[in-house]
């Protein structure tokens, strides 16, 4: 399916756009609450504090990165580097084998989404579990992540409960306690727990976690390895930093002034610790990102930090949903990752695919200036276009407004097509698929120019002027 | 070449840096400490967990504290951790806590799953969050608050924090101290079937603290000893 077909399919899925509506908009709502200034009163310096951390550490990232594997080491983990997707899910897949591991439960990661761990695991034999209650339910349907926070947004309460083998009229605390029991199991049987992380502490060797259903907690907690799998770019230097990011990312995500549950993570259980993993590997994964961090006006793409607020505030991931582009990441940060991470050339539509409203820079945590970086992607496409068609026309456009003599002659010209074949615009050329669903305003008799011209001669009726 | 290796030379390529040029001083830390009172933190604490949905009692001392653990355990089996505040507790009568005794606290992952609450302290609360703080010494296990459906934290009222900031000014660096920092804000949620609030997923759908105004002990410091 091309992603017409997946946009006008979702567009015309009235179930699907009240559950986009809704929910977008109660997160939305959500945030709006938790950033107002009688909550937070110094959020806008929060934002900027956060965007400046960030960028100090990407600019000198090659620093943080050996700061960080020195301190993990020094926790008693493991740093491993992988280039790419291939290089990350060996190391797993090798280190599954090695321990003759066969069940692994994972908590949400877009970063093990946009590698296809489960699937190249699955492959070898391994049972592959996800514990977050909405990734859960994808797996079981076979579908992938909807929203960056809100996995199974598109389902409703009858479908989940069909994916989970439940009466149909189930509640949500039934349909959840029955995910609850069966997972409970999962986590206590598992040999490898695998996570992302929100954050890589420098100074601290440790990675955060942030979430509200413990699943995370769980999943590093209770089996005997834990293994988590983060991108280059989740760097901040210091554990104090967290004091700016963590107020910023769950008001953010969903509202709440913190997430349930927020874990600082640093190597295995050590000596006289009663429970924690016996052996903790961290995977900085890189997979494209320092092409994106080559671009110095671009590279603050990578501040991202996953809060989904973007998605939440677009009109266009509002009305075609999550399923509608072409990679993991979607919305407004999706369509400023992929055609970086993927090449411009893949999905050229996608820069286009936004009405330049500005919401997402707007709400973004750490000030991206995401409509900028669509400008600028937008330029990047045109100047690679063979089809030079826009270009001459908006050439000839620029003449005749450069010239009155030829713009009052179009304008005649236009004024007496219009009237004499009305639907001609319709039939032809790049603007049928506009007038499709339109029609052009009537023409007036006369234009301006003339009417002016008739007033300072003094004929306002225009008497004189009746034969054109 | 390994990965960590062409990783790092096109980290640095892309960034035109060359290697052993340590970076400058990262933006300074924002760290700002509100001047709030003990009472009015104990109030602002109460009012955040209520809000989601957790329970705060205020205990005026250790045995007053136990009366209140007692109810809310209401005979049902309990792991416990071996934080001083709590073995101060189990040791300040001769009443029992459940039928089950009130020796749980030895440790095991067993019983964390089978039992139905789990009662620990907490190094310290975040009063505009109504956050609980764990760190994973040899005294605070993980799973005692995550595995039991219900949990309890009995902490001193002298170890709750305005917030964030002041936690991270006291802890600059949780890692040193342990594996595991935990920030433990409410009972465990989600709202992934149709954007409806369900508490319980994973962790404790219930979360009860009790606050101890006065522990005459040694054993309610942060770094008490027993």
């Amino acid at each position: 399916m091309n992603y017409q077909e997946k946009i006008t399919g979702a567009l015309d899925d009235p179930k699907l756009q009240l559950a986009i509506y809704t929910a977008t908009g109660r997160l939305a709502e959500g945030r709006r609450k938790a950033v107002v200034a009688d909550v937070l009163p110094d959020y806008q310096e929060l934002r900027q504090h956060a965007h400046d951390i960030k960028k100090h550490t990407l600019d000198h990232l090659d620093s943080y990165l050996v700061e960080f594997e020195r301190n993990v080491v020094a926790r008693g983990g493991q740093v491993i580097w992988a280039n790419d997707a291939t290089e990350a899910c060996d190391f797993v897949r090798n280190l599954v084998r090695e321990r003759a591991a066969k069940l692994v439960v994972k908590s949400k990661s877009m970063t093990t989404e946009e590698i296809h761990l489960n699937h190249r695991l699955e492959s070898d034999g391994v049972e592959v579990v996800e514990t977050d209650l909405g990734e859960y339910i994808i797996q079981l349907a076979g579908e992938t992540p909807y929203h960056i926070i809100a996995p199974a947004l598109h389902k409703t309460r009858e479908q989940v409960a069909a994916v989970l083998d439940s009466p149909l009229d189930s509640t949500a605390e039934e349909l959840t306690a029955k995910a609850r029991a069966a997972l409970r199991k999962k986590f206590l049987e598992a040999d490898i727990g695998i996570t992302g992380a929100n954050f890589l502490v420098a100074d601290s060797g440790a990675i955060v976690l942030v979430e509200n259903e413990g699943n995370a907690r769980l999943s590093s907690a209770a089996p005997r390895i834990h293994i988590a799998v983060a991108g280059i770019e989740k760097v901040i230097p210091r554990a104090q930093d967290l004091a700016v990011f963590l107020k910023l990312l769950a008001r953010s995500a969903t509202g709440q002034p913190l997430s349930v549950y927020t874990s600082l993570l640093a190597g295995p259980r050590r000596e006289g610790e009663p429970d924690g993993p016996d052996e903790f590997y961290l995977l900085l994964l890189d997979n494209g990102r320092t092409r994106v961090l080559a671009d110095r006006e671009k590279r603050q793409s990578l501040y991202c930090i996953r809060c989904g607020a973007c998605l939440n505030h677009c009109p266009v991931y509002r009305k075609i949903g999550g399923y509608s582009y072409p990679w993991v990441y979607s919305g407004p940060i999706g369509k400023i990752l992929t055609p970086q991470f993927m090449g411009i050339e893949q999905d050229p539509w996608l820069p286009f695919a936004s009405s330049l409203c500005g919401a997402c820079g707007e709400v973004c945590p750490v000030k991206i200036d995401l409509p900028k970086i669509l400008l600028d992607l937008r330029a990047e496409v045109v100047a690679r276009r063979k089809n030079r068609s826009e270009l001459r026309a908006f050439r000839i456009f620029s003449w005749i407004m450069r010239h009155p003599r030829a713009y009052a002659r179009m304008g005649q010209l236009a004024r007496i097509a219009a009237r004499t074949a009305p639907g001609a615009a319709k039939m032809f050329g790049p603007l049928n698929a506009w007038l499709s669903q339109r029609d052009l305003p009537a023409m007036p008799e006369r234009s301006f120019r003339e009417l002016w011209r008739d007033r300072k001669s003094g004929d306002p009726a225009g008497k004189s002027g009746n034969k054109s | 070449m390994t990965a960590r290796d062409q990783m790092l030379m096109r980290v640095r390529g892309a960034l035109g840096r060359s290697p052993n040029h340590p970076p400058p001083e990262p933006p300074p830390v924002r760290l700002q400490i509100p001047p709030t009172q003990l009472a009015e933190r104990v109030g602002q604490f109460s009012s955040a967990l209520t809000a989601l949905g957790g329970t705060v009692i205020v205990a005026e001392n250790l045995a007053a504290a136990k009366k209140a653990l007692t109810s809310l355990v209401n005979g049902r089996t309990f792991v416990a951790s071996s934080a001083p505040i709590l073995k101060e507790l189990f040791e300040k009568s001769d009443e029992r806590i459940s039928q089950a005794g009130d020796s749980p606290a030895t440790f095991s992952r067993g019983a964390c799953a089978a039992a139905e609450i789990g009662v620990s302290s907490a190094e310290f609360a975040l009063a505009d969050t109504g956050s609980l703080v764990f760190l994973s010494e040899s005294r605070e296990s993980r799973l005692i608050s995550l595995l039991p459906p219900v949990h309890i934290a009995v902490i001193a009222r002298k170890k709750i924090l305005s917030g964030l900031d002041e936690l991270f000014t006291l802890v600059p660096q949780p890692a040193a101290q342990s594996s595991a920092m935990a920030l433990i804000t409410g009972p465990s949620r989600t709202a992934d079937i149709e954007m409806r609030l369900v508490r319980g997923v994973h962790g404790p759908g219930e979360i009860h603290v009790i606050i101890v105004e006065d522990v005459t002990t040694s054993q309610g410091d942060a770094s008490g000893e027993t």
